[in-house]
C-alpha cells in the first residue's frame, strides 16, 4: 500500500523515466532507484502498464498485414496503422482490432455488424472496407482504407477557408451520409474527428462503429450496442433525442451534421439546451445560411430537413445565390407565351379535378412499383372522395369552389396524412397542378416543394417521382416568369433523368420541351425551336403522329417560328396542331383553346384579319366556358384580341376590352402580371385616338413605370413602352420628350433584338417621323438610311 | 473564472455540486431501475443528461460549462458510490459495476467495481488532488485534454502526463487490463 509520499515519489520517478528515450528507460530506472528494489518494481509495473495501454499490438502480424503504430482508440476498438507485408509497395492500411481479452459475444456481434455495414457502402467520401479476418489469438479485425487526413474543422482552419469553401466541402460529407442513409444505415456518431480531409481536399467519413441499420429486424436489434442500453456517442454532436436514448434515426444524423456545419462556419459549437434549437446561431451567420443551420438544429426531428439530400440541396442553392426560401419574383417576365405555357392543363371544375387526380395517379403508378403504387392510388382516391363529398360546391360558380376545395385539401393533408407521406406527396402534386392552373403560383410552389421533400426521402433523391415534381416546380417558375429558377430546376431534373436511363421516354421529352420553353421566354428563339423540335421528335416516335403531346409540341415549335418572323410556316404548323387536337377532343378542351389562340395570333400578324378575328372569338368562347371570365388565360387571349380590334380602328371597343382586363387588377391578376402593363398601354393608345390625351398620357406612363419596376432594364418590352409613350408626345407635339424616349427605345431594341428586327425598324421609322415633324431633315435622313426595304 | 474557486465562488461551486448531485442521483436511479441485473452504467451519458436537464433553457458559456462539468464529475462519482453502497447493502457482494466510456478511457470498456475505483481515486487524490481531478473529468464528464487543462489551470502537457500516470496506476491497483 502506497502512502501519499510514496506515491509522489513513484510519480516523480515515472516522469523522469518517461522523459528518457524508450531504449534507455530500463537502464535509467535501475540507475536512479539504486538499492530500492520495491520502488523500482512498482515504477517498472506502471511503465509496463502504460506501454501495454499504448502499443501491445505493434509489430503483430494479422494475415498479410503488420501493425506499425496505434492511431487511436475509439468507437468499438483500437485502430492501428499497418502495412501489407507481402506487398512490395507496402501498401498502408488502417486496421481496427477488437481489444484483447474482452472480446465478448456482444463485442463480436457488434464488430460483425460494422463489417456488414461497411461492406454495403461504397462511396468516394466513405472510408472503404478492404478486408477483414481473424487474428491468431481469435480476435476479429477489419482492414480499412488508410486515410491520411485532418479532421474537417482543423483542415478548414489551417487553410483559412472562406465560409463558401467550407460549405462546399461540407456537402461532400452530406453526400457520404446521404449514401449511407440510402442504404438504410444511420451513422450515429458524426463529428469532426470522424470526418477526415485529405491533402487534395477530399472529405472521408469514418467509423461506422455505432452505426445502425434502419428498420433492422428484431434479431439485429437484439444486439445492443452497449451494455446498459445506452449507445456510446459524442454528446456535443448528438441530437437531443439521441441523448434521451431514443432510437437512432436519419434525423439524428441531420442534427449532428448541423452541429458540424455550425462549428465549421462559426468556429465554435452551438450553445445548446435540452429542448430548444440553439438560438444563438442567429446573428452569427448571415441570412440564408443561418436559416439552414437553424432548421438543421431543430430540437424536434420533424422540423429538421427531411433528408440529408434536402439539406445539401439547400446549401447548394445558398452557394448558387438562389433563395433558399421561395420568394415571389416576377422579374424577367416574358410577355408573349404566358397563355401557351400553362402546360399542367387542368380543367377547373370539380368533375375535372377528380378526373385529373385519376390521371396523375396513373402516371405516378407507372413511376413506381405497381403493387405499392396501387395501394397508394387507392388511398389517394379514398381521401379525395371524402374531401369532395364534404364540400358542397356553389352551383354555377367555377373558380371559387375549386379554390376552396384546394385550400381545404391542402390543410387536411397536413393534418390527416401526416403519417402517410407517400400519399400526401401524391396529393400535393395534384393540388399543386390545380393551383398552377389557377395561376396561384405561391401555393402551387409550396405544394410541389413539400411533395419534393417527401419524395426525396421516400423514393430517393434521384428517382422518377423527384424528376416529375421538379418538372412541375419548374413549370410554376416558368409560368410566373422566374426564368433563372425555372432553368435551374429543369436542368436539375434533366440531369437526374439522364442519369437514370439513357433510353428516351416522354419524361425526357417533356424536360427537353421545358428547356425549350425557358429558352423561348428568355428570347433565345432559335434555341427554343431546336429544343422543341428535339422533344417533338421523341413524342412522335413514342406516341405516334396524332397524340396530344405531338400537337402541343407542334404548337411550341410554331410559336418559336413566329418569333423568328417565319409566320407562314408558323400558321401552317398551328393549323396541323389544331386539327389533331380537334379530332382528339370533340368536347370543349383547353388544349384546343391554346392551339386556337396561337393560330389567331399568327393570322393577325400575317394580316389575315378576318380569319384571325374569328379564331380569337372562338378561343375566347372556349376559354370562358372552361375557365371563367376572370382567369388569366382568358384575359390574356382577350388582350391579344384587343390588339386586333385596335388595329381595325375600333378604338372604343379596344378601350372597353382593356378596361375589362384592368378591372381584375389586384383580384385574379396581380399588378405585376404582364397583361396589366400591356392593357394599360392599349388603353392609353385608345384614349389618345379618342381625343382624351390627358388620360392617354397617364395610362401610357403608368404602363411604362410598371414595366420598369418588373423587368430588367434592357428588356425590349420597356423599349416598346417608351415607343408608345413617344408616339403620344409626337401626337401632342412635345418633341423633346418624344426624342429622348425614342432614342432610348431605339438603343434597347437594337441591343436586344438586332438592327434588322421589325420592332427595331419600327423604332427607326418613329425617329424618322419625329425628326421630319420637328423640322430636322438631316437627322431624319440619318435614320432613314438605317431603314431596310420592307419585304415585298 | 479561475481554476480554483475562492470565497464566494467556492460556496457557489458547493451549491452547484449539491444540485448536480441530486439530479444525477435521480437519473442514475432511474437508469438502474430500468436495467436488468448485471448491467452497467455509462457515467458520461448520465452527466450529459444531467447537463441538459439542469441547464434547461439558458445555455452556458464555455467557461461555465467547464465549471459545471467539474462539479458534475465530482457529483457523479459520489452518486455512483452511493448507489453502489446501497446495492451492496441490499445484496451481499452486490457492488456496482460501471463502464467508463471507452472513447474516453481509451479502451473497450472494462467493467470496474465502483467502490474499488472510488477507493483508489481517494488514495490518488491524497498524494495530489489534481491527479484525481483529471481522472474524474475524463471518466465522468468525457472532457478532452485541452478542456481539462483549461478547467484545472494547468498545461495540456501536464494533464497528459497526469493521465498517463493515473491510468497506469489505477489499472495496477484495480487489477484490470487497462482503463
Amino acid at each position: 500500500m502506497s502512502t501519499p509520499e510514496r506515491l509522489r515519489q513513484v510519480r516523480a520517478l515515472f516522469d523522469a523515466v518517461m522523459d528518457q528515450p524508450t531504449t534507455e528507460r530500463d537502464a535509467y530506472l535501475d540507475h536512479i532507484t539504486q538499492a530500492d528494489t520495491a520502488l523500482r518494481e512498482e515504477v517498472r509495473e506502471l511503465l509496463a502498464s502504460d506501454s501495454g495501454a499504448e502499443d501491445r499490438s505493434v509489430g503483430m502480424r494479422l494475415g498479410p498485414y503488420e501493425i506499425v503504430r496505434l492511431i487511436g482508440r475509439g468507437g468499438m476498438g483500437a485502430v492501428y496503422e499497418a502495412v501489407r507485408a507481402d506487398d512490395s509497395f507496402r501498401k498502408r492500411v488502417a486496421i481496427k482490432l477488437v481489444p484483447g481479452g474482452l472480446a465478448s459475444e456482444l463485442t463480436l456481434a457488434r464488430f460483425r455488424r460494422e463489417r456488414q455495414i461497411l461492406a454495403t457502402l461504397a462511396h468516394r467520401h466513405i472510408a472503404t472496407l478492404l478486408d477483414g479476418g481473424i487474428a491468431p489469438d481469435g480476435r476479429p479485425f477489419l482492414v480499412m482504407e488508410y486515410i491520411e487526413g485532418t479532421p474537417i474543422t482543423d483542415w478548414c482552419d489551417a487553410r483559412r477557408l472562406s465560409i463558401r469553401e467550407r460549405v462546399d466541402l461540407f456537402r461532400q460529407v452530406c453526400d457520404a451520409v446521404q449514401h449511407s442513409h440510402t442504404n438504410l444505415i444511420v451513422h450515429g456518431d458524426i463529428k469532426p474527428g470522424n470526418i477526415l480531409v485529405t491533402a487534395d481536399g477530399t472529405a472521408k467519413l469514418l467509423d461506422f462503429g455505432i452505426a445502425k441499420l434502419v428498420g433492422a429486424d428484431a434479431g439485429d436489434e437484439a444486439v445492443p450496442l452497449t451494455r446498459g442500453g445506452l449507445r456510446p456517442f459524442t454528446p456535443e454532436y448528438a441530437s437531443p433525442e439521441q441523448i434521451r436514448g431514443a432510437p437512432l434515426t436519419t434525423a439524428s444524423d441531420v442534427y449532428s451534421l448541423g452541429v458540424v456545419l455550425f462549428e465549421l462556419c462559426v468556429g465554435s459549437r452551438p450553445q445548446r439546451t435540452a429542448n430548444e434549437a440553439p438560438a444563438r446561431a442567429r446573428g452569427q451567420l448571415a441570412g440564408d445560411l443561418d436559416t439552414i443551420v437553424l432548421k438543421t438544429l431543430s430540437a424536434e426531428p420533424e422540423r429538421r430537413y427531411a433528408s440529408v439530400a434536402a439539406l445539401s440541396d439547400d446549401l447548394g442553392r445558398y452557394l448558387g445565390g438562389l433563395p433558399v426560401e421561395a420568394q415571389r419574383d416576377w422579374a424577367g417576365y416574358r410577355l408573349r407565351k404566358f397563355v401557351l405555357r400553362n402546360r399542367g392543363v387542368v380543367a377547373i371544375s370539380l368533375l375535372l379535378l377528380a378526373a385529373l387526380v385519376t390521371g396523375t395517379v396513373t402516371t405516378l403508378v407507372q413511376a413506381r412499383r405497381a403493387r405499392a403504387a396501387q395501394i397508394r392510388a387507392e388511398r389517394v382516391n379514398g381521401f379525395l372522395v371524402t374531401l369532395l363529398s364534404s364540400v358542397r360546391p356553389a352551383t354555377g360558380g367555377r373558380d371559387l369552389p375549386v379554390s376552396e376545395v384546394l385550400d381545404s385539401a391542402a390543410r387536411r393533408i397536413d393534418v390527416e396524412l401526416a403519417n402517410q407521406p407517400d400519399v400526401s406527396s401524391d396529393l400535393e402534386s395534384v393540388i399543386g397542378q390545380s393551383y398552377l392552373s389557377l395561376a396561384r403560383y405561391d401555393e402551387a410552389e409550396r405544394q410541389f416543394r413539400s411533395a419534393l421533400e417527401i419524395e426525396r426521402r421516400i423514393d430517393g433523391p434521384r428517382s422518377v417521382p423527384v424528376v416529375m415534381t421538379l418538372s412541375n416546380l419548374g413549370g410554376v417558375y416558368l409560368a410566373s416568369g422566374q426564368l433563372d429558377r425555372a432553368d435551374t430546376v429543369f436542368r436539375q431534373a434533366l440531369a437526374i433523368r439522364r442519369s437514370l436511363s439513357s433510353a428516351p421516354d416522354t419524361v425526357l421529352a417533356d424536360l427537353i420541351d421545358d428547356a425549350g420553353s425557358v429558352a423561348h421566354d428568355k428570347g433565345q428563339f432559335a434555341d427554343a425551336e431546336r429544343l422543341h423540335r428535339e422533344a417533338l421528335a421523341i413524342f412522335r416516335r413514342l406516341l405516334g403522329d396524332r397524340s396530344d403531346k405531338v400537337a402541343v409540341g407542334m404548337g411550341d415549335v410554331a410559336v418559336a417560328l413566329g418569333e423568328q418572323n417565319r409566320w407562314v410556316a408558323a400558321e401552317s404548323l398551328h393549323r396541323s396542331a389544331l386539327a389533331i387536337l380537334e379530332a382528339n377532343h370533340p368536347e370543349p378542351n383547353t388544349l384546343v383553346a391554346d392551339a386556337m389562340d396561337g393560330l389567331a395570333t399568327a393570322l393577325d400578324i400575317e394580316g389575315k384579319t378576318a380569319a384571325s378575328e374569328s379564331a380569337y372569338v372562338e378561343t375566347l368562347a372556349l376559354r370562358r366556358k372552361l375557365l371563367g371570365p376572370e382567369h388569366p388565360k382568358y384575359t390574356w387571349t382577350l388582350f391579344n384580341y384587343s390588339f386586333l380590334v385596335f388595329a381595325q380602328g375600333r378604338y372604343q371597343e379596344a378601350a372597353d376590352i382593356s378596361r375589362q382586363i384592368l378591372a381584375l387588377r389586384g383580384k385574379t391578376i396581380p399588378d405585376t402580371h404582364p397583361s396589366i402593363a400591356a392593357s394599360l398601354q392599349t388603353l392609353g393608345r385608345c384614349e389618345d385616338k379618342l381625343g382624351d390625351t390627358a388620360s392617354g398620357r397617364r395610362s401610357l406612363e403608368e404602363s411604362l413605370a410598371l414595366r420598369r419596376k418588373v423587368l430588367p432594364p434592357d428588356s425590349w418590352l420597356i423599349a416598346s413602352g417608351e415607343g408608345f409613350l413617344a408616339d403620344h408626345f409626337i401626337f401632342v407635339k412635345q418633341y423633346g420628350k418624344a426624342e429622348t424616349l425614342s432614342l432610348d427605345a431605339y438603343g434597347i431594341m437594337t441591343k436586344a433584338l438586332g438592327a434588322q428586327h421589325p420592332k427595331t425598324q419600327v423604332a427607326v421609322s418613329r425617329l424618322v417621323g419625329l425628326y421630319e415633324a420637328s423640322g430636322r431633315p438631316d437627322k431624319a435622313a440619318e435614320f432613314k438610311a438605317k431603314l431596310i426595304a420592307p419585304p415585298a | 473564472m479561475g481554476p480554483v474557486p475562492q470565497g464566494d465562488a467556492a460556496a457557489e461551486l458547493e451549491q452547484l455540486l449539491q444540485v448536480v448531485y441530486d439530479e444525477l442521483h435521480t437519473i442514475a436511479g432511474r437508469h438502474l431501475r430500468r436495467e436488468r441485473p448485471g448491467h452497467t452504467l455509462q457515467p458520461t451519458a448520465l452527466v450529459h443528461e444531467a447537463y441538459l436537464r439542469l441547464v434547461g433553457g439558458n445555455g452556458l458559456s464555455a467557461v461555465d460549462r467547464v465549471h459545471f462539468l467539474r462539479a458534475a464529475s465530482r457529483a457523479m462519482r459520489q452518486a455512483l458510490v452511493d448507489h453502489a453502497r446501497a446495492r451492496g447493502a441490499q445484496k451481499r457482494g452486490g457492488g456496482l459495476a460501471v463502464t467508463l466510456d471507452e472513447a474516453i478511457a481509451g479502451h473497450e470498456a472494462p467493467i470496474i467495481d465502483m467502490l474499488a475505483l472510488d477507493d483508489a481515486l481517494t488514495r490518488l487524490g491524497a498524494a495530489e488532488p489534481r491527479w484525481a481531478q483529471v481522472v474524474e473529468l475524463k471518466f465522468f464528464s468525457g472532457l478532452d485534454v485541452p478542456d481539462i487543462a483549461h478547467a484545472l489551470g494547468v498545461s495540456a502537457a501536464t494533464v497528459k502526463r497526469d493521465w498517463q500516470f493515473a491510468r497506469a496506476w489505477l489499472a495496477r491497483e484495480l487489477g484490470t487490463d487497462g482503463l
